[in-house]
């Protein structure tokens, strides 16, 4: 069955569209990501423009943001202050992101722009991921660090000690935390551009920035990211609407509608395999869309020409 | 059945003004003299199930002469860009712009193209994708666009947006004519021109043009005008759409 995207304006299969939704939402169910980053090359594979591939992306987010911050709301897992603060870099890289894109779109390297941030973002994200964790499977069998790894430990403690002790200091007591402000400023600010240029929550990226960086608990940092993310992605999908009038609502739904479905299967799915190897399965799957988004980049197109109507 | 009782009436109708002469003094033009043009349905009704639709178009042909039909839809700026390689990746390097590029473009004929009338002859009068000669916006020799102009074509060929042949017009009886283009899903929207051309050796003899509507419809028409009219609005409410859909989604996974 197809339908008419009425703001793409182009027919597209239900079905595929459904499928679609329903491996993303597999995905956040599963490992708790959003699963953006598979949705926008995605979509872009199946003919969608990249402009409404990434604008109608963020209003997707902003359902499976929801629904997943829902339960850590209940556990009071939010620090709402840190979100806060965070979100004001957040919007300010909206914004920036939503220019950003406009620019590259002028300069017709929009979706050549897209297709190498996301290879260099997953590429790097994937390899550490798969690193870090066949260490620690490693890590588990074997004995105690040897002293040029504490040695190394403590370095980087005193450049996040030095990072944290930027100007314009805050407390945060929910997380017991005393920081600079342009740190969760930075952090958001990135988390911003990446949503508006790449249609991607970035949780994959903050979450470790948070842990790293700001020292947060494991235990807030998931909702609280999330909860950022809503604002982040909300903002970012009205932008766009505003300036591009790339989301369409046809296309959102239809892929809300798969998410929410998928994600139920992933929570139940996830279950049965423990974490580490969740992480492994996770980490090889960004690894691959990383190395299928190389290739096209790397290899000689078959049509060296593309046509667009201004 | 609507559709086919429409038809109908149009073959009476045209066979009427095939039959009398009287009437057909008043219905053709000097330019169109002895050739009658007629759509089944002015306007092409894109809704949110839209998947693709056939035009029909009518006519009587006195003049006995050869007969073409046009289906041109709506011009717009269109750069074509030119993937090079930079560092080892495939960037787009270079980018021509053509201006008044048909959006759509498909057309019929009842006799050989070749016999027609000379390749000028159909240059000037927009027969056949080989006619197609755009403008480039920068000033660049042929040569160096040509690549460009052909790639253009091509594309439009494989999207199904330009015909690739010409399609055949049916004769009805003697004078009578039909032709069926049909649309693909993806059809672009805006005002097409349906022009019906008849030739005696290498010279035009009668022209008649016609005006079709493709346009998005109901639900679907009123959330792109929405969209574009009300943009701000437009984008709140999708993402209040969505905050539900995803409240929704955690009462129902919560409820399990």
């Amino acid at each position: 069955m197809h339908v008419y995207l009425p703001i793409a304006e182009i027919s597209i299969s239900v079905e595929v569209i459904l499928c679609l939704g329903l491996c993303v939402g597999f995905l956040s169910g599963f490992f708790g990501v959003g699963g953006g980053f598979l949705t926008t090359p995605f979509l872009m594979f199946m003919g969608v423009p990249p402009a409404i591939a990434v604008g109608t992306q963020t209003s997707q987010l902003v359902a499976s943001s929801v629904t997943g911050v829902l339960g850590h709301w209940k556990n009071k897992n939010v620090d709402i202050k840190i979100a806060a603060v965070m979100l004001a870099g957040g919007l300010v890289g909206s914004v920036v992101g939503v220019f950003i894109f406009k620019i590259l779109q002028a300069l017709g390297q929009i979706d050549v722009a897209i297709r190498i941030l996301y290879v260099v973002l997953l590429g790097s994200i994937g390899s550490l991921m798969l690193f870090e964790t066949s260490m620690s499977l490693w890590g588990r069998k074997g004995g105690a660090g040897d002293a040029s790894k504490t040695d190394k430990v403590s370095r980087v403690e005193k450049m996040r000690a030095h990072i944290r002790n930027w100007p314009y200091k805050i407390r945060f007591p929910e997380s017991k935390l005393y920081i600079s402000a342009f740190v969760p400023i930075g952090i958001g600010f990135i988390g911003g551009v990446l949503a508006s240029i790449l249609g991607i929550g970035g949780g994959f990226l903050l979450v470790p920035a948070m842990i790293y960086f700001m020292g947060m608990p494991a235990t807030l940092v998931a909702g609280t990211c999330l909860f950022q993310i809503i604002f982040t992605t909300g903002f970012a999908s009205i932008m766009h609407a505003v300036t591009n009038q790339t989301v369409d609502v046809v296309l959102a739904s239809l892929l809300i509608l798969g998410g929410v479905v998928g994600a139920q299967i992933g929570v139940r799915a996830s279950r049965n395999v423990s974490g580490v190897w969740a992480r492994i399965i996770l980490a090889a799957i960004i690894l691959l869309v990383s190395i299928v988004l190389a290739v096209q980049l790397l290899m000689p197109p078959k049509e060296l020409f593309s046509v667009e109507v201004r | 059945m609507g559709q086919k009782s429409v038809y109908m009436m149009l073959v009476v109708l045209l066979f009427c003004i095939a039959a009398s002469s009287g009437a057909r003094a008043q219905l053709v033009s000097a330019q169109g003299e002895g050739l009658t043009l007629a759509l089944a349905d002015k306007y092409v009704d894109i809704n949110t199930n839209f998947s693709g639709r056939n035009v029909v178009v009518f006519g009587v042909n006195e003049t006995g002469g050869s007969l073409v039909v046009t289906l041109t839809g709506p011009a717009a700026y269109t750069l074509v860009r030119k993937k090079g390689q930079a560092l080892g990746i495939w960037v787009n390097a270079k980018t021509y712009g053509f201006k008044d590029v048909p959006l759509y473009y498909d057309y019929a004929l009842n006799g050989e193209e070749r016999d027609l009338g000379s390749v000028d002859m159909l240059r000037a009068d927009g027969v056949g994708v080989n006619a197609m000669q755009y403008a480039a916006r920068a000033r660049v020799p042929v040569a160096q666009s040509r690549p460009f102009h052909e790639a253009l074509i091509r594309q439009k060929q494989q999207a199904k947006h330009y015909a690739y042949d010409a399609k055949l017009v049916e004769l009805i009886g003697g004078k009578l004519f039909k032709v069926n283009f049909e649309l693909p899903a993806d059809v672009p929207t805006g005002e097409y021109v349906v022009k019906a051309m008849a030739y005696e050796g290498n010279v035009k003899i009668a022209e008649r043009r016609e005006y079709l509507q493709i346009r998005q419809a109901g639900f679907s028409a009123r959330l792109y005008s929405y969209a574009n009219n009300h943009s701000f609005f437009y984008g709140v409410g999708v993402v209040i759409f969505a905050v539900f859909m995803g409240y929704a989604a955690n009462v129902i996974l919560a409820r399990r």
